[in-house]
């Protein structure tokens, strides 16, 4: 499967798929000393974000998101990449300065339905932006 | 994008400037701007140690030393203590030392460390300025008191936005999106709000209204601004939303053209106010809190003036303030305590205050519930009264 989207941040990055269809908080939402998702509630309590490729339609929550991102790559624990749906100010300004390559893609329906799992390859370049599941 | 940010942007100015300009840029062409603006000044939100931890505090101070400098004039939120009383407010030794770097940080790209969450208050703006401001009461207050054209931006984005001194094109920097979608009209309950002076409440109602949306606000009067700042905040605590127009208040409205007619209407009754109280009705036997948003420097005289002539404080009273307003006043006043450079959301409220309060601030209500604190939101008067031992 392989799904093209529009370039945010450039880089490649290559992991499983952590896939939720719920907006995550950033902050408060993952603990930003272990990667671990701990927000009340959420389906993807309890799981890892760091070194995967995490799929999400967005974030919300306090914009102080963004430092979270940071904190988890300074730390090597943030995610390999970011496939969102729609790019709103945290997710970008997080992945720009945590240096976590990002797209966004229209729509993430195939994917919500393929879940979490499986092994997969982002590619986002200055032209255009595609991830591959492999 | 002119030819001087392609320079930023490819590092032609160094590397710090290059990065902000690239967030910027990025966060322009998600949002659909057509182009940056330039802005006049910025207000930079979420620098607390708490929050952002060692690696944003080394982040700062790697952006300073690349050289990153505010491009406009720049001030700072609060921060988690009072840099002069430290101690009173048992701050603890390495968040005090990681705070203090991270003011170090900003003051060395440029920022005036007001610490104050009411820059409009001192920061000469104007009807139609762009501004980059983050904090969501100083944002309401800038768009619909003064007329100046900012986002709600977020704190990273604010302070990009100040090393590149420009703002994304986009949202409430445009004409076009500071027409109303919603009419909130508070006339049926506008003699009781009056005389109950429940002004917190109704900004609370009016933001989980608003939600993000532009909303018309009918029906509401002021004594004067230091109530409008009260109302606004409350409004961002409960809405996203960056802009109220309020009759007979905001100059927008002078200007704007839409149709009454096409709006969603929503008449306010006093049973959506009295379910704000009920939401936040702790205990309320706790200390008194006043101060979110930053009390003016005539608020707090008036404050200390009334506990004073009423023979002195029988509760312990605590009030936040700006450091601009506290200087030359006479703060010494038993069971009274005066705090700048924070307020009762920023910093650690627990360790000097204890968990049960009560405010007259519907956004310090709003976020002291969230961390569990037992809070009561009562109009000013009221609390005062009970300061000084009257009912309670």
């Amino acid at each position: 499967m392989r799904l093209e989207g529009r370039p945010v941040v450039e880089g490649r990055a290559r992991g499983e798929l952590l896939v939720t269809r719920e907006p995550l908080s950033f902050f408060g939402g993952i603990d930003p000393l272990t990667g671990v998702v701990v927000e009340h509630g959420h389906e993807l309590r309890g799981h890892r974000v760091s070194g995967r490729i995490l799929v999400l339609p967005h974030s919300r929550g306090s914009t102080v998101g963004s430092y979270t991102l940071l904190r988890l790559a300074r730390r090597g624990l943030a995610p390999a990449g970011v496939v969102a749906q729609r790019g709103d100010e945290v997710l970008v300004v997080g992945c720009i300065i945590a240096g976590i390559p990002m797209m966004l893609a229209p729509s993430l329906q195939e994917l919500y339905e393929l879940g979490s799992g499986r092994l997969a390859e982002l590619r986002v370049e200055r032209g255009g932006a595609v991830l591959e599941v492999l | 994008m002119t030819k001087e940010e392609e320079l930023a942007l490819d590092g032609y100015y160094g590397e710090a400037l290059s990065i902000a300009m690239k967030v910027v840029v990025k966060v322009a062409e998600v949002s659909g701007a057509e182009r940056l603006v330039p802005v006049k000044h910025a207000h930079i939100s979420g620098i607390s140690y708490k929050n952002i931890g060692e690696e944003g505090l080394e982040f700062l101070e790697s952006l300073a030393s690349k050289g990153a400098r505010f491009a406009v004039p720049t001030t700072v939120n609060p921060g988690a203590f009072d840099l002069e009383r430290k101690a009173e407010m048992n701050a603890d030794e390495g968040a005090v030392r990681g705070q203090l770097r991270i003011l170090e940080a900003l003051r060395r790209m440029g920022a005036k460390l007001t610490l104050s969450c009411t820059p409009y208050i001192y920061e000469r703006i104007s009807f139609r300025d762009h501004l980059a401001w983050s904090e969501s009461n100083a944002v309401l207050y800038a768009n619909s008191v003064v007329g100046a054209m900012t986002n709600r931006d977020g704190g990273p984005l604010a302070l990009f936005e100040a090393i590149s001194g420009r703002a994304p094109l986009s949202g409430l920097h445009l004409e076009e999106n500071r027409v109303p979608s919603v009419l909130v009209d508070f006339s049926g309950v506008k003699k009781a709000l009056l005389e109950s002076g429940l002004v917190g409440a109704a900004g609370l109602v009016t933001g989980r209204i608003a939600g993000s949306r532009v909303s018309l606000v009918r029906g509401l009067s002021f004594r004067n601004e230091d109530e409008v700042k009260l109302y606004l905040a409350a409004v961002g605590a409960t809405g996203g939303t960056g802009l109220v127009l309020i009759e007979g208040l905001s100059p927008d409205l002078k200007y704007l053209r839409f149709s009454e007619g096409e709006l969603e209407r929503l008449a306010v009754d006093w049973g959506m106010v009295a379910a704000e109280l009920e939401r936040y009705s702790g205990a309320g036997d706790g200390v008194a809190v006043i101060g979110c948003p930053h009390l003016s420097r005539g608020e707090l005289a008036e404050i200390l003036d009334w506990v004073r002539r009423q023979g002195g404080a029988k509760r312990r009273l605590i009030l936040f303030t700006s450091r601009a307003a506290v200087e030359g006043l006479e703060l010494g006043e038993p069971n009274v305590e005066v705090y700048a450079d924070t307020c009762m959301v920023v910093s650690d409220l627990s360790k000097y205050a204890g968990r049960s309060v009560l405010t007259d601030s519907g956004k310090a209500a709003f976020y002291l519930a969230s961390q569990g604190y037992a809070v009561r939101l009562v109009p000013r008067g009221e609390l005062l009264r009970y300061v000084v031992g009257e009912g309670g």
